[in-house]
């Protein structure tokens, strides 16, 4: 305990709840945040008076029959086509020079929801938000739509022909004089087509880019190799600084690759139960950082220290160390003693963000350790392993060979936002003639003579390739809607040809597809994945001195030049590197750990906020490099002191309405000498942006007076924790069985189907996939700033962030909450015009169409997870949200057509919640019935026929549904568990369907004790033990004193 | 006392107040019974026949040649919407018969040109109702209980009134509504043991007779949950 004593909460969500004040009290007992009732600042009456005078018209409006309505058939119908049912497609899809394998849904032709390939060796069949959302990008409206030119006059509309009349006459056949910069791209094709430029130069560019590692592997094995590790076969995770779960391009794999080593699904056998452990080192406050068993926070200059005195701890490398704080030590010492403890099973990642010289001593150290990492060769990388250069370095070789080009070539990439600044991309392209073939009219568009509108890659033929090489076909969903063209259409006219897409991927693939045949074709597109195609990893055969030299040279990394300053840090957020601006999913998702949406706030640590006196939505003025830029300060509790973290991708300007103007560009202060991060200077602005943080929306405590005295201290009766050796112990870890009695007679739900959920949060990691997911199978609105600032975030399921133990080193829990679908539901009492019913099969329903919008039910849901609609959210703008519906223009077709037409959409003054995705259930039931009708009704829908979209997206598993009367369904397995609690379940009998797993973390034996042997968490005897009527006995969150010893 | 009153009401209007009164009396009952009316889904959609890009008889096709339902509606039994037949469907048949009838041009149009002929949707339920036909088809609910006797149509109309209430009567009580699954295209067909000139109560009573058999035989049980329909 460090001599401390603990005082105070446990868990709390921000400082204003920690430190008690008096506007978090006022806060938590409205029903909704301040604002979420007022009208743009009119009293209720004015409110009224306005819904008087729409009643009236409204009336007249309906006295009429709907209008007409026309049915389009086909004119020739594809063969099995069948109109209304949705038809999946394996295709393909590919970020930052990473393959996805997918699996994409398009209804009546229109794409509508991308989900994992189940059939895909390395990517699965879960998603990542980045995936999830990327369909949206289809619909968007303010995607480039035309061909154009700069001239004299300024910016001209052109045509597909004008642009091959302009090749013709300026491109030579063997690409001389051009120079190309290309986003990242494994495609075959794209290699394949780069041969056509044999005298061109190519150079690619990601500002995200995971390059470093490789440049490790070239420093530590000769070879620029890509690693990629395999934590099921890991004890012992050490992350550096690598967001495991969010930011890594094989995320989706590290997810469920971690979850697969935390499984505690097996009460049998809990004595015996193993997990893996993960230890964190971070430079900012990431959902790895939270999930770790174990976590530091350091300035991003003290990595490269602190993997040195990990490899001395490990009895590698020859360095002297620098000696480092004490709790630093213990934190070294614990890893270095895991890792010998298990041979082989111990496994370091860096994040991509970290410098070569990390990497090179990472990839030494995992060398020596045995560590299960496969490496693979990249061959399709433009740059050969001869001379290969990171990104980092491929950029300024671009800048330097840029200006003696004829012609250059801008492919995906938009390097005038994202590169350093210091290359000046921007004059260069201005000054030379440059294409651009991009998704957006965006920076380096605006930069170009051409501009080239590119197609989504659900609109174009395609082929990606993963990291270890295995190939998968884009097939594209839809016809260009803006007639756009696909990097290899646009290459092939670029060396004269003008070839169509399907053409050019079906000739390459007769290289990738073993054994060709117009079978083993078709076979590859339909699987989504072609057979066989993965390259074996590479054999290792490590130089002993290029290891040590590697792991010597981390440790004589010169401390930083600003010395005691202010380190930024940019890292990748919502937006990816921002090409997902325009994106109003990813925009409007809370970040897991600030839970701030639209905006990238400068996160700091209260210490740091200290010294520099500035509390949260303040604006610093952040400079470096001769930039300087405008950032939002956020407190994150457990962020390191003197870093400042920045999401990039934000603070756009004409590139579309959802990116315009939010939040700050950080790019704008990266030069080419920064490395994992940059030194800044701090400066005030005095202005005030107030984040829309909806960390201290839908509050689950203080429901009503009994809840206010249990839950006064503690929010343990939500989140339930424990660690491995207490689940050995006991593997009910103090949950508590109360069987509650009731006056009435009670439903039961023996006939057929019982749904039910089943949320493990041992393996939660709060990635936020099921959040992107519901959004899209449930056609969630995107609601905007100013409607989340005031609490009207329409998310069906929101993953709760709570912090443990003190501001400055505290742990923290994500906990998905959605409807929980009570037996007893307390929204169903209250409504007065039964809008919200239960089913047969125990399902709250939502009918929309009955409700008239009085809110009582979400007054009464202690869960808070109904959401209502405030306005016509559905009409796909933002700016007319306060326009009377009969003054407003129409809906935008584009806006429909991203709709999933099995979900209704809600219009104004309706309420809506979680359904447990009622319309997958009801079309498998309707599906089942059919093929059984000798015993239809008491047919049951086999387990795996519904999937939630939410379980559907979650990469660790955590997310189970399925019927609860099937005793083999998983969830009936995972409802029978001892760790299972429901939410303030037994306090108000509402016998929530959806029951959660106790979070069980994995410490290393007297590591981190202020967090696993904090007395307040121990000594939670009232949930250990039931000690009915003990009122007086020892209460759950009685700070230790004098009168009440720890331990005792 | 001098006592003038502000405001007196002229003589003349005595003979308005009667009328008044009148007025005051019969205008809300007039008033409910026209919203009423106005607002009945009855007035609304029973009848309601609009004008089609081409004068297609079910009469014709499906009454008189006797070309199953299922023919042109072919994923009736498959999927929630029966589908709308492509034109394809059309000039299967009227590539050699009536090949230059001025009524069918716009189906030769549409065959040639690829683009669809625009039909006038008849039988619209609301967007947040999700009717399937699979599902009633296969259950033995036949067309003719939702949309009449299409067969006997020259031009179809909604029969139906197709609310919600008359969707749950059946969603209760189905057993006047199931024939044998082989039957359920046959627009024309009645239970055995009546004939075209039964009365209709026998009719009826003939077809709960079978239809509760049926109900065993199938395992009807239908929902009235909300998510049923409403999604």
């Amino acid at each position: 305990m460090n001599g401390e004593k603990p005082k105070g909460k446990l868990y709390w969500r921000s400082l204003d709840e920690l430190a008690d004040k008096p506007e978090f009290r006022a806060f938590v007992e409205r029903e909704f945040p301040a604002h979420a009732s007022e009208w743009f600042g009119a009293s209720r009456r004015a409110f009224l008076k306005v819904m008087g005078a729409s009643m009236a018209l409204a009336g007249l409006a309906s006295c009429r029959r709907w209008p007409e309505e026309n049915l389009a058939p086909y004119s020739h119908r594809p063969a099995n086509r069948m109109e209304g049912v949705p038809v999946h497609y394996a295709s393909a899809y590919e970020l930052g020079g990473m393959g996805h394998g997918i699996v994409a849904v398009s209804y009546d032709g229109r794409p509508i929801k991308v989900d994992g390939n189940p059939s895909h060796p390395l990517t699965g069949r879960s998603a990542d938000i980045f995936l999830q959302a990327s369909v949206l990008n289809v619909w968007d409206p303010d995607r480039s739509r035309h061909v154009t030119a700069q001239t004299k006059s300024g910016t001209e509309t052109q045509d597909w022909q004008k642009f091959t009349a302009y090749v013709k006459q300026h491109v030579k056949p063997n690409g001389e004089g051009i120079v190309f910069l290309s986003e990242a791209s494994r495609s075959p094709t794209v290699a394949a087509l780069r041969k056509r430029f044999g005298a061109a130069k190519w150079f690619e560019w990601e500002p995200m880019s995971c390059d470093n590692q490789r440049a490790g592997a070239l420093a530590a094995f000769g070879r620029p190799l890509r690693a990629v590790p395999r934590l099921d076969a890991a004890d012992v995770i050490v992350s550096i600084d690598a967001d495991l779960f969010f930011a890594e391009p094989l995320s989706i794999k590290f997810n469920a690759d971690w979850a697969k080593g935390r499984m505690l699904r097996d009460n049998d056998h809990a004595a015996t139960a193993r997990m893996n452990r993960l230890y964190v080192v971070e430079s900012g406050f990431t959902i790895t950082g939270s999930t770790a068993d174990h976590r530091r926070g350091v300035r991003p200059s003290q990595i490269p220290g602190v993997v040195a005195a990990l490899a001395a701890a490990l009895g590698q490398g020859n360095a002297k160390v620098a000696t480092l704080d004490p709790s630093m030590q213990a934190f070294i010492n614990a890893i270095a003693a895991d890792v010998k403890a298990s041979a082989g099973k111990a496994v370091f990642v860096a994040g991509s963000r970290q410098s070569p010289d990390v990497h090179a001593a990472v990839a030494a150290i995992n060398a020596a350790i045995n560590a299960p990492v496969d490496y693979y060769a990249d061959p399709e990388d433009p740059r050969a392993e001869q001379g290969w250069t990171p990104h980092s370095e491929h950029i300024k070789a671009f800048a330097q060979a840029a200006p003696s080009a004829d012609l250059v070539v801008v492919i995906g990439a938009n390097p005038v936002l994202t590169a350093p600044r210091d290359l000046k991309i921007d004059e260069i392209l201005r000054s030379k003639s440059a294409i651009h073939l991009g998704q957006y009219v965006d920076e380096t568009a605006r930069e170009c003579l051409w501009h080239i509108p590119q197609a989504h890659y659900l609109e174009a033929w395609g082929d990606v390739r993963t990291f270890d090489g295995t190939v998968s076909i884009a097939q594209p969903l839809i016809e260009p809607l803006f007639g756009g063209k696909s990097t290899i259409e646009f290459l092939s006219a670029l060396s004269g040809q003008d070839e169509a897409g399907y053409d050019l991927v079906r000739a390459t693939a007769k290289e990738y597809i073993p054994g060709y045949s117009e079978w083993n074709w078709k076979q590859a597109l339909f699987n989504g994945v072609v057979a066989n195609s993965a390259r074996a990893a590479e054999k290792l055969s490590p130089n002993v001195a290029n290891l040590t030299a590697a792991i010597s040279r981390v440790a004589t990394v010169p401390a930083p030049a600003g010395g005691e300053g202010y380190e930024l840090a940019l890292y990748t957020g919502m937006l990816y590197d921002g090409r997902f601006a325009n994106n109003g999913w990813l925009m409007e998702l809370p970040d897991p750990m600030n839970r701030c949406a639209w905006d990238n706030p400068l996160l700091v640590s209260p210490n740091t906020a200290k010294k520099l006196n500035v509390d949260s939505d303040q604006v610093l003025k952040i400079s470096a490099n001769g930039n300087d830029i405008e950032a939002t300060v956020y407190i994150l509790p457990g962020h390191p002191d003197n870093v400042l973290s920045l999401a990039v991708g934000y603070g756009r300007k004409g590139l579309g309405t959802i990116a315009e103007e939010v939040g700050c560009d950080g790019y704008a202060l990266k030069s080419t000498k920064d490395g994992s991060y940059i030194p800044v200077q701090v400066g005030y602005t005095g202005k005030v942006n107030p984040l829309a943080c909806v960390q201290q929306h839908h509050m689950m405590d203080l429901i009503s007076d009994l809840g206010k005295k249990r839950m006064e201290a503690e929010v343990p009766l939500l989140v339930v924790e424990g660690t491995l050796e207490e689940y050995r112990k006991n593997s009910s870890l103090g949950t508590r069985k109360v069987v509650s009695l009731s006056m009435f007679n009670e439903r039961s739900y023996e006939h057929v189907h019982k749904w039910g959920m089943a949320i493990d949060l041992t393996v939660c990691t709060g990635c936020s996939a099921c959040v992107v997911a519901c959004t899209s199978e449930n056609n969630v609105p995107v609601v905007g700033k100013a409607m989340v600032y005031k609490g009207r975030e329409m998310h069906w399921i929101r993953i709760d962030r709570y912090f443990k133990h003190n501001a400055d080193d505290p742990q923290a829990v994500h906990q998905p909450v959605t409807c929980m679908h009570c037996e007893n539901a307390p929204c169903e009492e209250v409504c007065p015009v039964a809008a919200t019913t239960h089913s047969a099969e125990g399902i709250n329903m939502m009918t929309y169409n009955r409700c008239i919008g009085t809110r009582y039910c979400s007054n009464n849901c202690p869960y808070k997870v109904r959401r209502f609609n405030f306005f016509d959210y559905n009409t796909g703008e933002m700016a007319t949200h306060y326009t009377p519906n009969i003054l407003r223009p129409d809906i935008d077709d584009l806006y429909k057509m991203s709709k999933n037409p099995q979900v209704t959409v809600r219009m104004r003054g309706v309420m809506e919640k979680c359904t447990y995705c009622v319309q997958r259930i009801e079309n498998a039931r309707i599906k089942v019935r059919a093929e059984n009708r000798d015993h239809a009704d008491t047919v049951m829908i086999p387990e795996g026929m519904v999937v939630t979209a939410c379980q559907q997206a979650c990469p660790t598993n955590a997310i189970v549904f399925g019927n609860l009367n099937d005793p083999n369904a998983r969830v009936t397995k995972l409802h029978a568990l001892n760790q299972n609690y429901g939410l303030l379940d037994p306090e108000l009998n509402t016998k929530p369907r959806t029951l959660y797993l106790a979070k069980v973390r994995n410490p290393a034996e007297g590591l981190d004790p202020q967090w696993y042997d904090d007395e307040r968490w121990r000594s939670k005897g009232f949930f250990f033990e039931e000690k009915p009527g003990e009122e007086g006995a020892e209460k759950p969150g009685t700070p230790p004193g004098p009168d009440n010893p720890p331990g005792e | 006392m001098d006592f003038k009153p502000l405001f007196v009401f002229p003589r003349w209007s005595n003979k308005l107040t009667f009328g008044i009164l009148v007025f005051l009396s019969v205008f809300p009952i007039y008033a409910a019974t026209l919203i009423a009316y106005a607002l009945n889904p009855t007035t609304l959609n029973d009848g309601y026949q609009p004008v089609q890009p081409v004068p297609y008889s079910h009469a014709l096709h499906a009454g008189e040649l006797g070309i199953d339902c299922r023919y042109c509606h072919n994923t009736v039994e498959k999927a929630g919407f029966a589908a709308i037949p492509p034109t394809e469907t059309c000039m299967n048949c009227h590539k050699s018969i009536r090949t230059d009838s001025e009524a069918l041009k716009p189906i030769r149009d549409s065959y040639k040109s690829g683009l669809p002929v625009k039909w006038v949707k008849i039988h619209d339920l609301p967007d947040y109702v999700y009717f399937n036909h699979s599902a009633h088809v296969n259950a033995g609910v036949s067309c003719v209980e939702c949309h009449g006797n299409i067969n006997h149509m020259e031009v179809v109309y909604q029969a139906k009134p197709l609310n919600m209430a008359w969707c749950l009567q059946c969603h209760r009580d189905p057993t006047a509504h199931i024939r044998p699954k082989d039957q359920v295209t046959n627009l024309d067909w009645l239970p055995p043991g009546v004939t075209r000139d039964s009365s209709p109560s026998e009719i009826t009573a003939a077809k709960r007779a079978l239809g509760k058999k049926l109900i065993e035989q199938y395992h009807i049980n239908p929902s009235v949950d909300c998510v049923t329909c409403h999604r």
